[in-house]
């Protein structure tokens, strides 16, 4: 079996993630921080630390600006639904997945002005464009680091400049790219980062976070929920501190200690070399599967320009049914179809009926990549 | 509200026992007077108690209390005769201590000097 389904969620994890959640769930097991015995303790100890993991990951300086939300939808819904009001205009790009899209076409209902900035056939965002098309209510821009459906990188370090050029707010979707992309918040001028704890972060599903940058005043930034926050419960009304005010109720602790156990993981191995080795693998498979003649690759030619994700259709068979035979007669697991991101398969022509898409993760091999180039061959020929 | 508080039992057995010497206890220092370091949020007191530690201070987390606050979660109590220091380490942080208390051993709470308190906040 080859797993190729990297970009929807990172399979295997490392094993010292099963055994960090094992261990939560036979010796801690407790509410985080608010009971007052050791193994509550503990289970804030653990929340803590993977707080200060991503921190040390993200280059964030106070670990309390990083939110845990179930997931970046979450995230993205916490960032845009909490600071943006009627009367504001928003500039995001035409590759996006539907977390971004759908919140922002629902605020779009209730009076927020919208502009989407067409990329390229290959995905590529031109940086100008953005900057041309401020407006003097624009409050935000919104961008996802890398494309779910090409792997196509925007260019979010000369976007991140605009944006602080033009005090503007700058939200970055990094759940494609958060642990196999080098991210540094304060150098690419990142006022809001939403990432996700189970793809790249190698960590269990139901985790991830919102890092909210010092530029962002948490006390104007409205919560998507109040409730219980173990602090301030004097009081009737929700703290209006870092990270409390957008964390109520109990979090996902078991998920959490996995969580860390992938950040560690990914800390230990480095994000430049997971990178490298990602990509020599994805540039190997790009050569290989674009030498068949039937299969036409989407996204940017050069490697400097993608992350380890690739979108193709091989002529005459549908994606659905391209991937259907390449699990089924070589045991390859693939995406076929729009990937929740319906705009950026508009952008790519390859509306309404998608593409099949391809994800490495640091698991994967280069006995696995010769097997699909080879099994890809074998489905094209008619 | 959070704290750190040092602490040895005053149940202990009375067998004079070799204890590792760790700074703010010790059989012959041992003192009955604790601090009591309260803090905004969970967090803050699981920073501090990493800074603490990390400066190798005994501490020992305990329930917030009932008589100086009503949040959830832990306090941080130490020893009295390192609770300056760890007022000092913790003022010269940016982690916040909310209030300080000294605890007597009928378990009596005294607020420190108001002059440390600004606001919500001690700034040190």
């Amino acid at each position: 079996m080859i797993y190729f389904d990297n970009p929807a969620t990172s399979w295997p994890k490392p094993p010292q993630v099963k055994e960090a959640m094992n261990r939560f769930m036979e010796e801690v097991g407790a509410n985080p921080g608010r009971s007052g015995h050791f193994r509550s303790i503990e289970a804030a100890r653990i929340v803590f630390e993977t707080r200060e993991a991503l921190s040390a990951l993200f280059h964030v300086k106070d670990s309390s600006r990083i939110v845990f939300t179930l997931n970046a939808t979450e995230s993205i819904n916490l960032a845009l639904k909490g600071l943006l009001k009627p009367g504001d205009h928003v500039i995001t790009s035409s590759m996006e997945h539907n977390s971004v899209m759908r919140p922002l076409r629902d605020l779009e209902k209730k009076g927020v002005e919208l502009t989407i900035i067409p990329c390229s056939q290959e995905g590529m965002l031109d940086p100008g464009e953005v900057e041309r098309k401020i407006q003097t209510n624009t409050r935000m821009i919104v961008l996802n680091h890398a494309s779910n459906v090409t792997g196509t990188l925007l260019p979010i370090k000369e976007v991140g400049k605009i944006a602080r050029a033009h005090d503007l707010l700058f939200l970055v979707d990094a759940a494609q790219s958060a642990g196999s992309y080098p991210l540094d918040v304060e150098k690419d001028g990142i006022d809001l980062m939403a990432f996700t704890g189970h793809k790249s972060l190698y960590g269990p599903q139901g985790t991830g976070g919102l890092v909210v940058g010092e530029r962002i005043n948490e006390k104007e930034m409205i919560p998507l929920k109040q409730g219980g926050t173990g602090s301030r419960s004097e009081f009737e009304e929700q703290p209006d501190f870092l990270p409390d005010c957008f964390e109520s109720g109990t979090p996902n602790g078991v998920g959490l200690a996995g969580l860390l156990a992938g950040v560690q993981f990914v800390l230990g191995k480095g994000v430049e070399q997971i990178q490298q080795n990602e990509m020599a693998l994805a540039n190997k498979l790009i050569r290989g599967l674009g030498n068949i003649p039937q299969v036409k690759i989407y996204g940017p030619e050069r490697q400097e320009d993608r992350i380890a994700t690739l979108s193709l259709n091989i002529a005459h068979l549908s994606p659905s049914n391209g991937a259907l035979r390449l699990e089924k007669e070589f045991g390859i697991l693939s995406r076929p179809g729009l990937h929740c991101a319906p705009a950026a398969h508009h952008t790519l022509g390859t509306f309404p009926e998608g593409t099949i898409r391809f994800g490495l993760s640091v698991f994967n091999t280069e006995a696995e990549v010769n097997t699909t180039i080879q099994a890809v061959s074998m489905i094209s020929e008619k | 509200m959070y704290g750190i508080i040092l602490r040895k039992n005053i149940w202990d057995s009375s067998l004079p026992v070799l204890h590792p010497q760790r700074r703010g206890t010790g059989i012959f220092s041992e003192s009955f007077m604790k601090w009591v370091f309260l803090f905004e949020s969970v967090h803050r007191v699981m920073k501090a108690e990493k800074l603490l530690k990390g400066k190798g201070l005994k501490i020992d987390l305990i329930p917030v209390p009932r008589e100086i606050n009503s949040d959830c979660g832990v306090a941080i109590e130490v020893d009295e005769a390192i609770g300056e220091e760890a007022l000092l380490l913790l003022g010269n942080s940016n982690i916040g201590v909310l209030e300080c208390y000294t605890k007597n051993s009928s378990g009596r709470f005294k607020r420190r000097d108001q002059k440390l308190i600004d606001g919500d906040r001690i700034d040190l």
